[in-house]
C-alpha cells in the first residue's frame, strides 16, 4: 500500500505544475545590472522588476516563458530557469534618436533637410565654461574658433561659412535666447569679448544639441535663421524615484604658447647692437662691462603677470517625478581663475524643469534658469605706448628693470622714460564686468483629440548687464587723468508667445503625416546708462564714488528702445512606406524695424528623402544598414543690423555749434531709405545618409550651395551734410559652395574591448560673385573673387649691398626685397590708369620700376577647413577618449615676428623684441633672414607682403582623457553610477605656423592658450 | 637595510640639489658706472648702477666709513632679479682724499658680489652761473624823485662753494664786493641812478677753487614804457610778421604751451636771421593784445596796444629754437632745439583731397620738413600724416584745444586721437602741405 502511495505521490510530483522561486540576473550590453528591468510570465499578469543589482526572483514553473523588457532594449522572452542570466541588447528601433528640429520634433529617420545632432554627455566639460568651446569639431559645417584664450572669452561660431555675417540663433527649449553684445567695460583698456550666448546655459544641464545647418530645415525660423539655428534641448525630470547626479572637476591651466623674447643680457646685447646699426653708437645706455656683469636673466615679465590657471566645476541635480509629475532641478558653479593673474571668471546656473500632466489630455510644464556671471579682466589688445595692454607689456617691456622701485612704486623704463606702462602696473586696474540671465518658459499643451496636439508656449529672457572699471594713478594712462573710473549697465528682455496645433497620424504603419501651423510673437526692449569720467581725489574708492570726480564734462549717456516681431509658422511633413519622406516649412516674419511695404518676409523650406535601404529590392542587401537620399532648399532672411530702414534724429551732445560752443540738440542721425528690404539667403542642399555593417559604419555626405542677395551696404552720398552715407540692397551676390562628411565607425565592440570613431570634414568656400555695376575694383582684385583671400606684394628675402632696385628708393641693405612684377598701362596722358570696360584697371604685365598696387597679388587664402577625429576606446571599466581638431587650411601673419623684427629699431627706446631678431640682416651678418634696421625707412609696410605670413594649419590634440566606471555593485545599491576620470587639454598642437597659437593668438599682445590637467568625478545616487 | 638607507637618503638629496634654482650657485652680477670719481668737500657725487642675480637680490648696500654713509637697499620683500641702483650724497667738507666706497650686492641665498669705487681730489672746473640776468635791462625813470633805483636779483650758482661777487658800474664809480659761502646764492642789491642813461654793469663772480665767471650787461635807465596791463591769459599764438594771414589754410598761428601762470612756450623755425616772432592771445595779428619785443631792450616783451607799432617782432636768428615768454615779467628766453630725436624719414600724408591714399611727401627747407603740392577740394576737412606707406598705425595725431583748434602734434602708434582739420574749404584750391617733425608743426599755405 505503501508503494502505491509513493509511486501516486511521484506521479502527481511529475505532473503537476512545479512552482518555485525562479531568480535571475538582468544585464545590459556593458555588463551593467539593469535596475527596474520588466519580468512577466508570459501569458499571464505576474511579474516583477530587478533590484539595484538587476536580480529577480520570481514564482514561475520550469519551461514557462519569461518576457523580459526594458526601455530601450529588445524585449526577450526566455524560458524560466534557475540562476537565468539575460543579456539585454538595445533596440535601435525603439530608441531610435528623435531630433528636434524647432516647433516640434521628428525621427531621425523622418528627417529630410541638413540637421545634425550632439549629445551633451558625449563632449568632454573639463576646463570648459562653454558649450560652445566643446562643440569645436565635433560636426561638419560648423566651424567654431576661440576668440581669445582667456576665460569665458567669446567664439567665432559660422554655420557653412557664415554667409550671412549673422551669429547662429540659439533656441533653448523652444525660446530663442537674447542675442546681446558684450558690454564693453570701459573706454581705457577692454578685456577680451566676452561669450554672452552659450556661456549663460550650464553643459551639464544639456540633454542634446540640434544644428539646422541649411534653409530647408532653417526657414522654420525665417529671418532670424540666417546664420543657421543651434537647438538646445535641457534635461528634464524621469518618472521615478528622486535621482540625485553629481559631477565636478579641477584643473589646472599652464601657459602653452609664450613666445621667446629676449633676456636682459641679450636685450642690452641687441640694443647695443641696434644703435650701431642706426648710427647712433654714442646713444648706447649699456656698456659692454655691464653686459659682461650681468648675472641671470631679468625680469621675466610674462612671469610677474601670470600664474598658473585654475578651473573649478561642481555640477549638483535632483531628477525623478511620478506617472503625472516629473521635475529636474539643477545648480552649478564654474570658477575660472585665468593664467593672467586678476583675470577671473565665475558661473552660477540654477535650473528648475517641471512637467505635470493633467489628466490624460492636458500636460504643462515650466523651464526655468538663472545665470550670474561675473568676470574679473586685465586689459588686452595690442595697443602702443601709454595704452598698451597687460600681455603686449609684459612680452615687450624692458628686461633691466625690476618691477617695483626701492619706495614702492613701479619702476620705469630708463630707456624713454613715462611712455611705456610698467606691465605689473597694469594688474591695479580694476574691471569688473557681471550679468544675471533670467530665462523663464513656460508651456500649455492640450490633445483634444487624438493625433491632434496644441502647444502653447510662452517665455522671457531678462539679461542685466554691469560693467565697471577703474584706471588707478598708479598707472600710466590712470596718471595722466589723475584716474579714470566707468560705470555702464544694460538691460535686455525678450518676450515670446507663440502656439502651435500640430496633427500628426499614421497609417497602418505606412502613411505618416506631420502637419503643424502656428504663430508667434516676440519683442526684444533694451535700455542702459554709462558714465565714464577722471580726475579723482584718491584711488581708495575706485568706481564706487563716482561723484567726486572733478572733470568737467564726464561722458555720460543713457539709451532705450524695442522692437517687435509677429510671426507665421507652418510645417507639414509626410513620409510614406517608411521611405518616402517630404517636408515643407514656410515662416512669414512682420517686423516693426522695416518700412511699411517691406515689413513682411516670407522664408519657404523643403525638402525631400528616399530612404533606400527601405526599399523591398534592397532588404538583400544586409550589409547596408541604411542608405537616404536628401534634397532640400529653402530660404531665410537677413536685416543686416536693422538700421539702415529709417531716418533717425537723435539727441546728442555737441550736436550744434552757437557762437563757437558746441550745444546739445537733435539732429539727424541716420538717414533712412524706405526701400530697404531684407536680405535673402537661398540655401540648396544635396545629402546621402550611409550605414554599413549593421550599424558599424555610418555617415553623411553633404553638398551644398548658398546665395545671399540683395546685400544691404553702405554707399556714401554725393553731399556734405552731417550723415553722407545711405544703407541701400545692393547687386552684389555672395556664394557659398561646400561639402561636408561625418562618419562613425564602431571598430571593435566585445564586452571587454570597444572603440568607436568619428571624422568631420568640411570644405567650403565663400564667393563675391557679383559686385555693383559702379564697383571699382582695386587693381589686384578680380570684379568676383574667394572671401578669405589676403593680397600683399611678393617677396624675395632681402636687399643686399650693391643692389640698387628703382621701384625701392628708400630700401637700403637689410630691407625686404619687395618684387616689381607689374605695372599699370596708361591713357594717352601718360599719367591715368588706364582701366578696361568694366572699370578694372589695365595692368602692362610688365614691372615698371614702380612699387605701387599693380604689384600686388593674391598671396593665399585664409578660410578654414574644419577637421576632426575622435576616438573613443573602452576596457572593461575603463574609457579613453583621443579628440583631435583643426583645420587643413589656414594663412596667418606672424605677427609676433612681425612686430619684432618690423620695429626692430625700437629696441633703443627699450621695447623687447624676440629672440629670432638676432638672425636679423646687419653688415656684419648678410646672411640674416630677417630685415635689418633699414626696413622701417622702406616706406612699405611689410604685412602687406608675403614675408610675414605663414600657412597655419593646424592639428590641436585637444582631449586626452581616461575615465574609470566603478562597478556598481561595490555600492551595494547606494549609487548608480560612478565614474572618476583624469583629462588633458589642448596636449598638443602640430602647424607649420611659428607665431603664437593658430587659432586664439591673434597677434602680439594676445592672451596665451593653455593647456589644462584635470581630474573628475560624477556619480549618481 | 642600511644600504637602502643610504640610497633613499642619497635619492633625496640629489633631488634636493636637482631642485635647486637655476643660478642659485652662482654670485650676483654687479656693474657701477665708473669706479674712480673726482670730487672735492661739498660736491655732490651721485653713484648708478645695477646688480643682478638669477635668484632674487636681497640686499645692495654701499658704505664709507670715513664719510659716514651707510645706505642699505632692502629689496629682498620685492626679490627682483635686477636692481638699477643710483645714491648721491654730499662729500663732506673735512674728507680725506681718496676715499674708497665699498658697494656690495647679496642674494637671497647670501652670495655677495663686491665692487669699490675709488673717490679722488679733484678741485672744481666748472665757472659759476648767473641766473635771471637779461643782457639788456631797463631801470624806470622817475622824473620828479630824478631818480632810478636798479634792483639786481640773481641766482647765483657754482659747482663748489662761492666766495664772492664783484659788481661794477664804471660810470657810477660802483665796485662792490659781496661775500658768498654756499654753492646757491640769491642776491638782492640795490643802486640809484640819478640820471637816464646806459650804464654798462659787470659782475664777476669766483668759487672757492677760483674759478671765476664774468657776466657783462647793460643797464638802460629810462622813462618807463606805458606797457598794457596784462591777464594771465588761457591760450597764446605765436605767428610770424613777415608773413601774410590770408595765404596760410591751416597753421599760421602756432600754439603755445602755457606752462605756467603767465608763461608760454613754443618751439618755431626762423627761415634767417631777419624772422621775426609776436606773440597773441587770440588768433589775430592785430588783436587786442599783442606781444613784441620793446624798441629800447632787447628781451624784453611788452604789449601796446595804444601804439601797434610800438613793440617789434622778435627775431630769435636763422634756425630752429624753444622760446619761452613770461608776460608779466616781460622776458623772453631762447635755446636752440635738440633735433636729435626728429625724424628725417619720408612722411606720407593721407587726406580727403587724396581719398585717403597715402601720398609721398619730400623733404623742404630743412631736413626735418616734409612737403607736398596738393589740391584741395571744396569740402575737404580731414588729413592726416603717416610714417609707413599704408599703415594706419604709424600717424601722427594733431591734439587740439578746446575750441577745437590745432595746438599740437604727436606721433602715435596707439587707437587715439585726432586728424588735422581744416577750415571751410569753399572751393578748390592749390597748396603746400608742409610738415616739420622737429617743432611739431603743419601749416598749409596756398600756392
Amino acid at each position: 500500500m505503501k508503494t502505491r502511495h509513493y509511486i501516486f505521490a511521484a506521479l502527481m510530483f511529475l505532473t503537476m505544475p512545479l512552482y518555485a522561486d525562479v531568480t535571475g540576473l538582468v544585464l545590459d550590453e556593458t555588463g551593467e545590472p539593469v535596475i527596474g528591468a520588466s519580468i512577466l510570465i508570459e501569458g499571464t499578469t505576474t511579474g516583477t522588476i530587478t533590484d539595484l543589482d538587476g536580480n529577480f526572483t520570481i514564482d514561475a514553473t520550469d519551461g514557462q516563458m519569461l518576457v523580459i523588457s526594458y526601455m530601450g532594449y529588445a524585449t526577450q522572452t526566455v524560458a524560466a530557469s534557475n540562476n537565468l542570466k539575460v543579456t539585454l541588447l538595445p533596440d535601435t528601433k525603439v530608441i531610435e534618436e528623435v531630433v528636434v528640429i524647432g516647433y516640434g520634433a521628428s525621427k531621425k529617420s523622418n528627417i529630410s533637410g541638413s540637421v545634425e545632432m550632439v549629445k551633451a554627455d558625449d563632449l568632454p566639460k573639463a576646463a570648459s565654461a562653454s558649450v560652445g568651446e566643446m562643440l569645436r569639431g565635433r560636426t561638419s559645417g560648423m566651424f567654431i574658433q576661440s576668440n581669445s584664450a582667456s576665460p569665458g572669452a567669446s567664439q567665432s561660431i559660422t554655420i557653412r561659412g557664415g554667409l550671412s555675417g549673422q551669429k547662429p540663433l540659439v533656441v533653448i527649449d523652444g525660446v530663442p535666447q537674447l542675442q546681446t553684445g558684450s558690454l564693453s567695460s570701459g573706454t581705457g583698456y577692454s578685456g577680451s569679448d566676452k561669450d554672452n550666448s552659450l556661456i549663460n546655459i550650464s553643459p551639464d544641464d544639456i540633454e542634446s544639441i540640434n544644428i539646422l545647418k541649411d534653409a530647408s530645415a532653417a526657414s522654420i525660423y525665417g529671418s532670424d535663421a540666417s546664420g543657421g539655428v543651434i537647438l538646445i534641448t535641457t534635461k528634464r525630470g524621469k518618472q521615478g524615484k528622486p535621482e540625485v547626479s553629481y559631477s565636478g572637476s579641477v584643473a589646472f591651466q599652464t601657459m602653452k604658447d609664450k613666445p621667446e623674447f629676449l633676456d636682459a643680457k641679450g636685450f642690452m646685447t641687441e640694443q647695443n647692437k641696434v644703435f650701431d646699426e642706426l648710427g647712433r653708437a654714442d646713444e648706447q645706455f649699456y656698456t659692454q662691462e655691464q653686459i659682461d656683469n650681468y648675472v641671470g636673466k631679468g625680469t621675466d615679465w610674462m612671469k610677474k603677470v601670470t600664474r598658473m590657471g585654475l578651473v573649478n566645476e561642481h555640477n549638483l541635480s535632483v531628477n525623478g517625478g511620478s506617472e503625472n509629475t516629473k521635475y529636474l532641478f539643477s545648480v552649478g558653479i564654474y570658477d575660472h581663475k585665468g593664467i593672467a593673474k586678476n583675470n577671473d571668471m565665475q558661473r552660477i546656473t540654477g535650473r528648475v524643469n517641471l512637467d505635470q500632466n493633467f489628466g490624460k489630455y492636458v500636460r504643462a510644464g515650466i523651464n526655468t534658469s538663472f545665470t550670474s556671471l561675473k568676470y574679473n579682466d586685465v586689459p588686452l589688445g595690442d595697443s602702443r605706448q601709454s595704452d598698451a595692454a597687460l600681455i603686449y607689456s609684459a612680452m615687450t617691456f624692458n628686461p633691466t628693470v625690476p618691477v617695483y622701485n626701492l619706495d614702492g612704486t613701479y619702476a620705469d623704463n630708463p630707456n624713454r622714460p613715462n611712455i611705456y606702462p610698467n606691465p605689473v602696473s597694469l594688474l591695479d586696474i580694476t574691471d569688473q564686468s557681471y550679468s544675471r540671465d533670467v530665462f523663464l518658459t513656460g508651456y500649455l499643451e492640450i490633445k483634444p483629440i487624438q493625433d491632434l496636439t496644441i502647444r502653447a508656449t510662452g517665455g522671457i529672457d531678462m539679461k542685466f548687464a554691469g560693467a565697471d572699471q577703474y584706471i588707478p594713478t598708479t598707472t600710466l594712462k590712470g596718471a595722466s587723468v589723475n584716474g579714470q573710473a566707468s560705470k555702464q549697465t544694460s538691460n535686455n528682455k525678450l518676450g515670446i508667445i507663440n502656439a502651435t496645433a500640430t496633427y500628426a497620424h499614421n497609417w497602418n504603419g505606412e502613411h505618416d503625416l506631420s502637419v503643424m501651423a502656428g504663430w508667434e510673437w516676440k519683442k526684444n526692449m533694451w535700455d542702459g546708462h554709462g558714465v565714464v569720467t577722471s580726475d579723482f581725489p584718491t584711488d581708495n574708492a575706485l568706481m564706487n564714488n563716482i561723484g567726486t570726480a572733478e572733470m568737467e564734462n564726464p561722458n555720460i549717456w543713457s539709451s532705450k528702445g524695442s522692437s517687435q516681431m509677429a510671426s507665421f509658422i507652418g510645417r507639414a511633413s509626410y513620409t510614406a512606406l517608411n521611405r518616402y519622406i517630404v517636408t515643407f516649412n514656410i515662416r512669414v516674419d512682420g517686423s516693426s524695424n522695416f518700412s511699411p511695404q517691406h515689413q513682411w518676409g516670407a522664408f519657404p523650406g523643403v525638402s525631400a528623402a528616399w530612404r533606400i535601404s527601405e526599399e523591398p529590392w534592397m532588404q538583400k542587401a544586409t550589409w547596408l544598414s541604411e542608405l537616404k537620399l536628401r534634397g532640400g532648399y529653402g530660404q531665410t532672411g537677413n536685416a543686416g543690423s536693422l538700421t539702415g530702414i529709417r531716418t533717425i534724429y537723435g539727441i546728442s551732445r555737441g550736436s550744434y555749434v552757437f557762437d563757437g560752443t558746441l550745444s546739445n540738440g537733435i539732429n539727424l542721425s541716420k538717414l533712412g531709405n524706405p526701400d530697404l528690404k531684407w536680405e535673402t539667403l537661398s540655401d540648396a542642399n544635396i545629402a546621402i545618409d550611409f550605414g554599413f555593417f549593421k550599424g558599424r559604419l555610418t555617415g553623411t555626405l553633404e553638398f551644398y550651395q548658398r546665395d545671399r542677395t540683395d546685400v544691404i551696404m553702405s554707399k556714401s552720398l554725393m553731399s556734405y551734410n552731417e550723415i553722407n552715407t545711405i544703407d541701400y540692397n545692393s547687386q552684389a551676390a555672395y556664394r557659398s559652395r561646400g561639402v561636408e562628411l561625418t562618419l562613425h565607425t564602431v571598430n571593435v565592440d566585445t564586452k571587454l574591448f570597444g572603440w568607436t570613431s568619428d571624422v568631420c570634414f568640411s570644405y567650403y568656400r565663400n564667393r563675391t560673385v557679383s559686385r555693383d555695376p559702379d564697383f571699382l575694383p582695386a587693381p589686384y582684385q578680380d570684379m568676383v573673387e574667394d572671401w578669405g583671400n589676403v593680397y600683399g606684394y611678393k617677396t624675395n628675402g632681402l636687399v643686399q649691398p650693391g643692389q640698387d632696385y628703382p621701384h625701392l628708393p628708400n630700401s637700403k641693405p637689410g630691407s625686404i626685397n619687395y618684387l616689381d612684377i607689374n605695372g599699370f598701362e596708361y591713357e594717352a596722358d601718360g599719367k591715368t590708369p588706364r582701366r578696361d570696360a568694366e572699370g578694372r584697371y589695365v595692368l602692362s604685365g610688365k614691372p615698371d620700376g614702380k612699387l605701387d598696387q599693380a604689384d600686388i597679388v593674391k598671396l593665399g587664402n585664409n578660410t578654414p577647413i574644419p577637421f576632426s577625429f575622435n576616438n573613443t576606446f573602452r576596457i572593461w571599466d575603463f574609457d579613453l577618449n583621443i579628440y583631435i581638431y583643426g583645420s587643413l587650411n589656414g594663412y596667418k601673419l606672424n605677427d609676433v615676428l612681425y612686430q619684432s623684427s618690423y620695429g626692430i629699431a625700437d629696441l633703443v627706446y627699450g621695447v623687447n623684441a624676440l629672440t629670432q631678431v638676432r638672425n636679423r640682416w646687419t653688415y656684419q651678418n648678410q646672411e640674416g633672414t630677417l630685415p635689418g634696421v633699414a626696413e622701417a625707412n622702406s616706406g612699405i609696410n611689410p604685412a602687406n607682403s608675403d614675408f610675414f605670413y605663414e600657412k597655419a594649419w593646424f592639428l590641436r590634440l585637444d582631449n586626452i582623457s581616461l575615465g574609470y566606471n566603478f562597478p556598481t555593485r561595490w555600492f551595494k545599491g547606494y549609487v548608480k553610477s560612478a565614474r572618476i576620470y583624469a583629462a588633458v587639454r589642448n596636449v598638443a598642437v602640430m602647424t607649420p605656423y611659428k607665431g603664437m597659437d593658430p587659432e586664439t593668438g591673434n597677434g602680439i599682445g594676445a592672451y596665451p592658450n593653455q593647456m589644462s590637467a584635470a581630474i573628475g568625478l560624477s556619480f549618481k545616487f | 637595510m642600511k644600504t637602502r638607507l643610504y640610497i633613499v637618503l642619497a635619492l633625496l638629496a640629489t633631488m634636493l640639489v636637482g631642485c635647486k634654482e637655476e643660478g642659485a650657485d652662482l654670485r650676483p652680477g654687479l656693474y657701477v658706472d665708473t669706479d674712480l670719481i673726482d670730487a672735492f668737500p661739498g660736491k655732490e657725487v651721485r653713484i648708478s648702477g645695477q646688480a643682478s642675480c638669477y635668484t632674487g637680490l636681497k640686499t645692495v648696500t654701499i658704505r664709507c666709513e670715513a664719510w659716514k654713509i651707510d645706505v642699505v637697499d632692502e629689496i629682498g620683500a620685492q626679490n627682483p632679479v635686477v636692481w638699477n641702483f643710483a645714491y648721491s650724497f654730499v662729500v663732506p667738507d673735512d674728507a680725506k682724499f681718496p676715499q674708497e666706497l665699498h658697494i656690495t650686492a647679496t642674494d637671497k641665498y647670501g652670495s655677495e658680489m663686491k665692487k669699490v669705487i675709488t673717490v679722488r681730489y679733484v678741485p672744481a672746473t666748472t665757472a659759476p652761473y648767473v641766473d635771471g640776468l637779461q643782457k639788456q635791462m631797463a631801470v624806470d625813470y622817475d622824473d620828479e624823485a630824478g631818480q632810478g633805483v636798479y634792483t639786481l636779483k640773481a641766482k647765483l650758482y657754482g659747482e663748489d662753494k662761492l666766495r664772492d661777487l664783484l659788481i661794477e658800474i664804471p660810470a657810477e664809480s660802483v665796485k662792490e664786493t659781496i661775500a658768498l659761502s654756499k654753492r646757491e646764492e640769491d642776491i638782492v642789491w640795490l643802486h640809484t641812478f640819478k640820471a637816464k642813461g646806459s650804464y654798462p654793469m659787470t659782475l664777476t663772480v669766483t668759487d672757492h677753487s677760483g674759478n671765476v665767471t664774468v657776466s657783462e650787461h647793460q643797464l638802460i635807465v629810462m622813462k618807463p614804457e606805458q606797457v598794457d596791463e596784462v591777464s594771465d591769459y588761457p591760450e597764446m599764438w605765436a605767428f610770424k610778421t613777415a608773413a601774410n594771414e590770408s595765404d596760410y589754410i591751416f597753421g599760421f598761428y602756432q600754439y603755445m604751451d602755457r606752462k605756467d601762470d603767465y608763461q608760454y612756450e613754443v618751439h618755431v623755425y626762423a627761415e634767417s636771421d631777419e624772422t621775426a616772432f609776436m606773440f597773441s592771445p587770440t588768433q589775430e595779428t592785430n588783436g587786442e593784445r599783442k606781444f613784441g619785443e620793446s624798441p629800447f631792450v632787447e628781451d624784453r616783451i611788452i604789449s601796446m596796444q595804444s601804439d601797434p607799432t610800438y613793440v617789434q617782432g622778435y627775431k630769435p636768428g636763422k634756425g630752429y629754437w624753444g622760446l619761452y615768454v613770461d608776460i608779466r615779467e616781460k622776458t623772453i628766453k631762447k635755446w636752440a632745439l635738440d633735433n636729435s630725436s626728429a625724424s628725417m624719414n619720408t612722411l606720407y600724408v593721407a587726406a580727403d583731397w587724396n581719398s585717403w591714399t597715402f601720398d609721398a611727401m619730400k623733404t623742404a627747407e630743412t631736413p626735418y620738413q616734409q612737403k607736398i603740392d596738393v589740391t584741395i577740394k571744396k569740402g575737404n576737412q580731414y588729413f592726416s600724416f603717416y610714417t609707413v606707406k599704408d599703415d594706419w598705425g604709424h600717424v601722427w595725431r594733431c591734439w587740439k584745444t578746446e575750441g577745437g583748434d590745432a595746438a599740437g602734434w604727436w606721433y602715435s602708434e596707439a587707437n587715439e586721437g585726432d586728424s588735422g582739420q581744416l577750415p571751410t574749404i569753399t572751393e578748390d584750391v592749390n597748396a603746400t602741405v608742409v610738415f616739420d617733425t622737429a617743432i611739431k608743426w603743419c601749416y598749409i599755405i596756398k600756392k
